[in-house]
Order: C-alpha cells, then sequence, then structure tokens
C-alpha cells in the first residue's frame, strides 16, 4: 500500500474519531488526576465516636457557655455555642468558633516552662521543679518592695489567688488593667454613692442609646450583644426596637443602627449632656431625678449644652439630638450606655457619669428594660488591703529613676503589645532584671520573659468568669479541662499556690479547683441560683424568671455548675439607691495628646469586629476573613474622607507613612464616606511581632500609635484618641 | 430499586441581612467544620478559600448618611440549570435528586474548573495547592469531612455529612429517616439568628414562610438558576446590590 494524500487524511480521521470514542483517553486523564490527588501527606482525620462536652469559652470575659465535639475524648474538632447558656443561647462569635486554634497552634504554644538568658537570648528548658524553684529563689532575693504584678485575669476568682498571692509575696506594685467596668463603679459611685457594677436589659428595651460601645463589634459579652440585636431586629419595622449610635465613624454598629450620631471624637459626653438638656427642658425628668439632692447644679451643667450649641460643638446635628432624647425619654423601655470598643479600655470617667445620668433622668434603674444595679456575687475575699496602682505610673517612675524595681509578673498581661504606651513598657521590662510570664502564648512580653511558667489554655484549665459586663442579671461561668493537657503548662492557680509555699507561705488553696469550689460554695450559700442544664427562658422573660432554689449542698451545686457551665441568678433585683447629682463633673472635650502643628490629624484608634483586642490574639481563621482593603500582604489600611485624602494628594490603595509622636510605620490607604473628613481612623489589634505567619509582622499596632490621655476625672490612660500626620515616604 | 419523592424535601435557607451585622461568625464556623485550611497570607482574595464568603455593602451615599451592610454568601445550590453541574465533564458536581443539594465529589473532580468559570456566584473555589496545615491543627480535623487535596474544587455543600449523621441517628433509632432536619454550621453558629435553615417543601419550616416574605430576594434572579438561598432586607439599597443591573451604581464596593 502506497502513501498517498487520500491515505493519509484517512488514517488521521480515523484516528482523531478513535481518540474520540475510545474510553482509553479518558479512563487514563481520571487514572492521573486520581494518581495527583493521592498524596500521603494529605491527612485523613481518624474517626471515633462523637461526644460533646460543655464548657465556657475564655477568650474574653463574655462567659460564652460553648459545646466541644470530641472525637473518641482525645480530639477535640468542633466548638459550638450552647443553646442552654441564657448569655450566647447556642450562638458563638468568629474568635468563639476558632477557639480550637488557640489549643492546637504549637508554634503559638509555649511548650513547658524555660529561662531564658537576656544577653544571648538562649532559652533553656526547665523541669517544672527546677523552674519553680528558680521562681522562688528569685522572688526571695526580689523583695516584695521591688516587686509588680500586673493581673489581667479579673474577672475570673483566680483575681482573688492573684491578689493574695501579692499580699504574701508583700508585691509594692499591683496593677490590674482598667476596663469598662471600672469606669462603671466609679460612675456608679458619683451619682449613686455606690462604687458598683450595673447591668443593661436590652432584651426587653425599645429604645437603646449607645455612646462608643462597639455593640456589634463585640462589645462587653459579644454573643449576647448581637442576640439582643437579632431581638431588636426581629418583627416587622414598626415594632422593631430602635437603636440610636453615637460614634465617631460608621462603624459597623453606627451602620446598623437606626440612627447614627456622627460625634467628632472625644465629644460624646456633649451629646450624653446635649440629650439631658432636651429632657429637662421638655419637662421629660422623672420626679426622682427632679428631686435628687444638687439636681440644679447638674440643670445648669446641661443647660451650657443645649441641641445646637452641642451641634457646633460635636457636628451632631441638633434635631438628631433632639430626636435620639425624645425617643429615649418617651419610651416606655429605653436604655441609655456607654462603653469603648469592646469595653477591654476605659471610655472617659465623665461619658459613663453623663450617660448614667441619662438613665437617672429616665428613672431607669431597676426597671423593665432599664438599667439593673445588680452587685457582683460573692467571691472569695482574698487579697484585701493590695492596692490597685497604675502600671503607666509605675513604668513612668522607673524610666525617671524615681522607682526601681526588681521583678515584674505578667498574669495573662501582654503589656509590649497592649500597652498602655508600649513603648514605655518595653523600657520597664528592660530595667527590670527579672520578668515572669505566665502566659500559655508566645506573645510579646512572654517572647521578653527571663522565666515563663506557661498556663494552659482555657480548654485544658479550670476556670471562671465573672458577670460579664452589662449583664443585668448575675452570672458566673466555669470553664473545665476538656481533656489532659497537650503542652507540659501548668494552671496558673496551682503553680501560684506552689510558689508560696516555696516561700515559706500557706497558700489558701492548694490547688485552683478547690479555690473554685469554695466559691461555688459562696454562690450555693446564697440560697439561689440556677445553672445552664435546660433551655433557659426566653430573652425577654429570663429576668422575670426568679433567682432559682440553689441546691441542697455545695457539692451538689459545684456538680452541677461545672457540668453545665454556669451559675446564675436572674432575679431581676438590684440595689436600692438614692440618685444624687451633687458631684457633677466638669466636661470639656476630650483633647488628644500632641502637637497639632506638627501632627494635624486627630486619629481614631478603633476595635473592630475581625481583630481581637484582648490579651487572645487573633486566631488563623479569623485572620483569614479580614477584608483586602483592610489587611494587603503585610499593610494595615486606615480609614480616611475621601476629602482629607484629596487634600494630601492621596489615593485608594495609596502607601503612606502614619507618624504619630510615639512611633509611625507604613498603612495603605482605603477611602470612605464612613469617615469624618479630616480625622485618621486606625483598626487596633494588628501589628503583633510574634505569633504565627498569619499574624506576625502585620499591620501596624494602633496602641503604639496613640499616647495616651490622662482621664482627667480618674487619672485613667485613655487610648483610643491621639494625633497624627499623614507622609508620602 | 424505591424511587425518591423528591417533591417532599428541598433544602434551603434564609439570611436576614437586617439582621446580619458580618461578624464572621458563621464563615470561621463554616471553616472549623470543614476542615478549611489557611495561608501564611489570606489576603489575595482570590486565591483565599472561604466556602461562605462575606460580602461588604454600602448605600453609595456621602458621609454622614453613608452606611455598610454585610451580605454572606454561601453556594446558592441552584434549582434550575445549575450551571455547575451543567458544565462539569467528570460528573464530580450533582445536583442530589432527595434534598437538591449541590454537591462536590473531590475525588471524581478532574480539576479542569469550567465549574468555577460557570458559577454566577463564585462559590466555588480551585485547590491549585496542597492545604498546609501547621504543626498540632491536623488534630482538629474533623472525620465527618473530607481533607481536599491539591488539583480539585471544593464549595459549600450545605453540612451535607450533618445531615447524613442525622439520618443515621434516626435510622438508630428507628425512626423515619425521611424527616429528619438538620442545621449546617453557620447556621448554628449565627449570634444574631440570622441564618434560618430548613425544608422549602415543607410550609411550615421557618426558610418556606420567610422565602415568600415581602423582603425576600434572591442574588442575580434574572439569571433564572433558581438558588435555594434567599435573602431578607427592609432596607432598599442593600436588595439593588442583588442584580448588578439594577442600578448604574458602581459594582465594586468591598469584599
Amino acid at each position: 500500500m502506497k502513501p498517498s494524500r487520500r491515505r493519509f487524511l484517512q488514517f488521521s480521521m480515523g484516528a482523531a474519531g478513535a481518540f474520540l470514542f475510545t474510553p482509553i483517553n479518558w479512563k487514563l486523564m481520571d487514572d492521573v488526576a486520581i494518581w495527583t490527588q493521592n498524596w500521603s501527606w494529605v491527612p485523613v482525620p481518624e474517626d471515633g465516636a462523637r461526644a460533646y462536652t460543655t464548657t465556657t469559652c475564655r477568650i474574653c470575659n463574655g462567659g460564652c457557655g460553648i459545646k466541644v465535639r470530641l472525637i473518641d475524648g482525645k480530639r477535640a474538632v468542633k466548638i459550638e455555642g450552647n443553646p442552654e447558656s441564657p448569655i450566647n443561647r447556642g450562638g458563638l462569635c468568629a474568635w468563639g468558633a476558632a477557639g480550637l486554634q488557640y489549643l492546637y497552634m504549637d508554634e503559638n504554644r509555649v511548650p513547658g516552662p524555660m529561662k531564658r538568658d537576656r544577653v544571648t537570648g538562649v532559652r533553656t528548658r526547665l523541669t517544672w521543679e527546677a523552674a519553680l524553684e528558680l521562681a522562688a529563689a528569685e522572688l526571695k532575693k526580689a523583695g516584695g518592695e521591688g516587686t509588680a504584678i500586673v493581673n489581667g485575669r479579673k474577672r475570673s476568682t483566680m483575681n482573688g489567688l492573684i491578689r493574695q498571692f501579692a499580699a504574701d509575696l508583700g508585691a509594692a506594685h499591683y496593677c490590674e488593667p482598667c476596663d469598662g467596668g471600672d469606669v462603671q463603679k466609679a460612675a456608679s459611685e458619683l451619682l449613686l454613692g455606690r462604687p458598683g457594677r450595673y447591668g443593661f436589659d436590652l432584651e426587653r428595651a425599645q429604645v437603646i442609646l449607645s455612646f462608643n460601645a462597639a455593640l456589634l463589634e463585640g462589645w462587653a459579652s459579644p454573643v449576647r450583644m448581637m442576640r439582643a440585636f437579632g431581638t431588636w431586629m426581629s418583627g416587622t419595622e414598626e415594632s422593631r426596637a430602635r437603636l440610636f449610635q453615637v460614634d465617631p465613624r460608621a462603624s459597623l454598629t453606627a451602620s446598623k443602627a437606626d440612627t447614627w450620631l456622627p460625634a467628632k471624637p472625644g465629644t460624646e459626653t456633649i451629646v450624653a449632656l446635649a440629650m439631658a438638656n432636651v429632657m429637662i427642658a421638655g419637662n421629660m425628668v422623672a420626679p426622682e431625678a427632679a428631686g435628687a439632692p444638687g439636681f440644679d447644679q447638674f440643670k445648669s451643667l446641661a443647660e451650657a449644652y443645649s441641641p445646637s450649641k452641642a451641634a457646633e460643638l460635636t457636628g451632631v446635628e441638633a434635631d438628631q439630638i433632639r430626636e435620639a432624647a425624645e425617643a429615649f425619654a418617651k419610651a416606655e423601655r429605653a436604655v441609655a450606655l456607654s462603653g469603648q470598643g469592646h469595653g477591654n479600655t476605659p471610655e472617659p470617667l465623665s461619658l459613663a457619669w453623663a450617660v448614667l445620668a441619662l438613665n437617672g433622668l429616665k428613672g431607669n434603674f431597676n426597671k423593665e428594660g432599664g438599667v439593673y444595679l445588680t452587685p457582683e456575687p460573692p467571691g472569695l475575699d482574698l487579697g484585701a488591703g493590695v492596692e490597685n496602682g497604675s502600671l503607666l505610673e509605675l513604668a513612668k517612675g522607673v524610666a525617671q529613676g524615681k522607682e526601681k524595681l526588681s521583678a515584674l509578673l505578667l498574669f495573662e498581661s501582654n503589656p509590649l503589645f497592649n500597652g498602655p504606651d508600649p513603648a514605655a513598657m518595653a523600657e520597664l521590662m528592660d530595667k527590670t532584671p527579672l520578668v515572669i510570664s505566665f502566659s500559655p502564648f508566645w506573645d510579646e512580653s512572654t517572647k521578653k520573659a527571663d522565666l515563663i511558667l506557661p498556663d494552659l489554655t482555657y480548654l485544658e484549665r479550670w476556670d471562671d468568669v465573672d458577670t460579664p459586663l452589662g449583664m443585668p442579671y448575675q452570672a458566673v461561668s466555669v470553664t473545665k479541662p476538656i481533656f489532659a493537657p497537650r503542652h507540659k503548662g501548668a494552671p496558673t492557680g496551682d503553680v501560684l499556690a506552689k510558689l508560696t509555699k516555696a516561700l515559706g507561705k500557706t497558700p489558701p488553696f492548694a490547688k485552683y479547683e478547690d479555690a473554685l469550689k469554695a466559691r461555688v460554695a459562696k454562690l450555693q450559700a446564697t440560697g439561689h441560683g440556677l445553672a445552664a442544664s435546660e433551655e433557659p427562658a426566653a430573652p425577654m422573660d429570663l429576668l422575670g424568671s426568679g433567682p432559682g432554689k440553689g441546691w441542697g449542698s455545695a457539692e451538689e451545686a459545684f456538680e452541677e455548675v461545672a457540668a453545665t457551665g454556669l451559675w446564675y441568678n436572674p432575679s431581676g433585683q438590684g440595689d436600692q439607691v438614692t440618685l444624687s447629682f451633687e458631684k457633677t463633673l466638669e466636661v470639656k472635650p476630650l483633647e488628644p495628646k500632641g502637637d497639632a502643628q506638627h501632627y494635624p490629624y486627630p486619629l481614631v484608634v478603633f476595635d473592630t469586629a475581625r481583630v481581637a483586642s484582648g490579651f487572645y490574639a487573633n486566631p488563623p481563621f479569623v485572620t483569614k476573613i479580614i477584608e483586602d482593603d483592610f489587611l494587603l500582604k503585610k499593610d494595615i489600611f486606615i480609614n480616611i474622607h475621601p476629602e482629607t485624602a484629596h487634600a494630601l494628594h492621596l489615593k485608594e490603595g495609596s502607601k503612606v507613612v502614619l507618624e504619630s509622636e510615639t512611633g509611625q510605620g507604613w498603612v495603605g490607604v482605603h477611602l470612605t464616606q464612613g469617615a469624618r473628613p479630616g480625622v485618621i481612623y486606625l483598626p487596633a489589634g494588628l501589628g503583633h511581632t510574634t505569633f504565627d505567619p498569619t499574624l506576625k509582622d502585620k499591620g501596624l499596632s494602633g496602641a503604639a500609635m496613640v499616647e495616651a490621655v490622662e482621664d482627667p476625672h480618674n487619672g485613667q490612660p485613655l487610648t483610643f484618641l491621639g494625633r497624627a500626620k499623614l507622609r508620602k515616604a | 430499586m424505591k424511587q425518591v419523592d423528591n417533591s417532599k424535601l428541598l433544602w434551603g435557607m434564609v439570611i436576614d441581612l437586617d439582621k446580619c451585622i458580618g461578624c464572621g461568625a458563621c464563615s470561621v464556623s463554616c471553616q472549623a467544620e470543614n476542615n478549611s485550611p489557611f495561608k501564611d497570607d489570606e489576603s489575595d482574595k482570590l486565591r483565599s478559600m472561604t466556602w461562605l464568603k462575606i460580602y461588604r455593602l454600602h448605600n453609595h451615599k456621602e458621609f454622614p448618611e453613608y452606611r455598610e451592610a454585610y451580605l454572606p454568601r454561601p453556594c446558592m445550590h441552584c434549582d434550575h440549570h445549575t450551571p455547575c453541574v451543567s458544565v462539569c465533564p467528570a460528573t464530580a458536581t450533582t445536583k442530589d435528586e432527595e434534598g437538591g443539594i449541590v454537591s462536590q465529589i473531590y475525588t471524581r473532580c478532574i480539576g479542569c474548573r469550567y465549574c468555577v468559570a460557570a458559577c454566577p456566584y463564585h462559590a466555588r473555589y480551585f485547590n491549585w495547592f496542597d492545604q498546609h496545615f501547621p504543626a498540632g491543627t491536623e488534630e482538629y480535623l474533623n472525620p465527618d469531612v473530607s481533607v481536599r487535596m491539591r488539583g480539585v474544587v471544593e464549595k459549600c455543600h450545605f453540612c451535607h455529612h450533618r445531615w447524613m449523621l442525622a439520618k443515621q441517628e434516626a435510622a438508630y433509632k428507628g425512626e423515619d429517616t425521611s424527616k429528619v432536619t438538620y442545621t449546617p454550621a453557620c447556621a448554628e453558629a449565627c449570634p444574631t439568628g440570622a441564618i434560618y435553615f430548613g425544608n422549602l417543601k415543607d410550609p411550615e419550616s421557618d426558610v418556606a414562610k420567610l422565602s415568600k416574605d415581602p423582603r425576600a430576594f434572591r442574588l442575580l434572579e434574572k439569571l433564572g438558576t433558581q438558588p435555594k438561598v434567599y435573602y431578607l432586607t427592609s432596607r432598599d439599597w442593600v436588595k439593588e446590590w442583588s442584580d448588578n443591573n439594577m442600578t448604574d451604581a458602581p459594582a465594586a464596593g468591598g469584599h
């Protein structure tokens, strides 16, 4: 057969046809696909019996009940909300849902006790015996007068144990970072003569005035706030609750609110006083407030801020102020609250006081849909006489050579990152010869510590959360170990007992679990209380559901509270008080520090729904969902108004240097109409220099960019407002 | 073989955007439930795999009238001419006869990515690289969901495995397996109660009632793909984003 053009074409056609019709190609392709997929390194998770264990999330102080799904009791694979907890009712926040990453990200965990040589930076692993011996010897050498304790676990029974340890040590300095709860207490003391906590009956309120609290980004007890919002938004548009948000930017809460009152940063107190002005002028004041001592004094203060005057000062339209004040005053059930971001840092005392005064004018105390003056549930009363001092003052004293520290003990506290004033904290740590960290994580401060006695994560230890901020009923949530610890950490409560013994003193409890049992015994002794053992009453009915009958014995109580994760007392009772306006504060807009000439723009550092702001840093799953106009590669984006950008010849996505008196760094520029012209907004919580690569060296730390303003009324550092400038390289 | 009566079961979701605050609990819960990986840098959103992605919308207004809203986007589980199913040459993605879930069978997927191109909702993600689980994190992997391999497409499957588990449990207890209900991880976690899930064909279910709410709409309805994910909103500007052509405002606007 001779090759010919015809034959060649026939052959080609035949081959093409055969190729299309034979299954061999498809079979081969399929095999290749399977082969390329079956790599030995693709993990196959081991299967086993599924079971849930109930405990409490400890990432923030919100006290949410959680259920952890375990496989064969040895692997935790998922965290879900506990529907039986009245606090979160089965809901979770993003951080809570990613909780297992705190447990299992090995590179973020301190594997066991270790010491670090300051000169070489070399770390040596120690046994617990050796570590405790070393710690005891060093603490003896340092002596109480040279020792400072920073306690980041104030909302737990651990607080008492750490205070007692400070007392036993004779520590000269004891610091609990100030948060929203402390400001509440101070405000309550001023207005009600009672330095106690209070909570808000948000679920039943029809009108909610929120001043700066990041209600929907994770304020106080985040999931409870979000649940309450879900309740407000239920029903028809007419029957829904109305939320008024005073906020310096179109935050998530401001966007979702019915009305956003865009106050210039630092002028929120004036907005509150202008609302008081409207209420007083319109005779919308409750008789007990109008007859309260010092009312005239308060009245004359409020009179200075008519809505139009306030509009000038704050940038909020007078009509909006009137509308909000009238809605608040006329609603049957309305509540006003204040906060700063997530509530981990304080708002100005004048703001908390003015907002509490609004509630006073409404006659809102211990009333449905109002403010409940619920006291703290009974505690262990340990460490009496230990005075709480300011860490920033101490750092300044050491820097100026007025004070000398020989040892600094950090309990779930990362001052190098969270501040206040991280630079001052770095100097403090440098000048202190011995820094001991009890952190389970490689946070910035722990990396610099000379001795690490690592705790366990909240999923591996006993712990508890005292009544969360804003809660109108008493609640103590209990955390218990879900299985044996993953690393060679040890619960700090137990470690403190051993250290106390080594120092020749008697610890109040041999281990933390005993302290917790004693605490629950105190709760049981009240004769009241419920456990989260069945579906809680509907949010609207919870406070009316009664205080519960309690338990016959402390053992019984502990067993049920530990099993269900919560003791609570929704009695709907609060402290009886008399209102007094005699201690009226002088009110001025908050002035950021820094030279206005050099740093022309106010800088607002804000908390967001995607970045954690407390001791627990952002887990990878949450960092993953941060938008790319917020964090791109390693750059964090500031938010500015297009007009501001135009004046500086900047565009969306431009890279600039953000500079303030205390720091500088590269940032991206995101233009948004949600920003007030002439103000720079920087998201808080990024800019870590440690942790895994999803978080390390990303963005710029807000805490490092702001020079804290001292609150004129209580001296606490206010860290959300500073001054800055932008320059192109 | 017994014919499955597919007239009684149709899984669907309703997301109330008035309640949604974009907190991300649904998205993170989804990742934790479904063994999603994470990379050191996830800011390249075209390469970032989030089955339930949250879009940020805004009302195009100026300060201080500017407002933002969030829109969580799982797979729409299109009921009609499901675009991805139509183009898949390997039958790796199918619409279940019972329940109507659009599933993805990883081991059948040949990685051609036709479905990625066909999906009008960008709900599909391709594994360009091996998934990496940093030391320790393999421990938290959920045995009910396969870890995906390089070269395959993955997507939201309405936590199909939870349905299977619920059916198993019902069978074990001797109950009617066709009557089981279940909740996907996102709906379970949602702190504001914005996500409803259930049987669209059961007139008593929340989803059936809410899908007929006057506030209800679906994304890109004009395509006729009949998504089984409904959204609710009372804000017109939120609804306008559901169809790119309903407004002449620019389509860009965050992620």
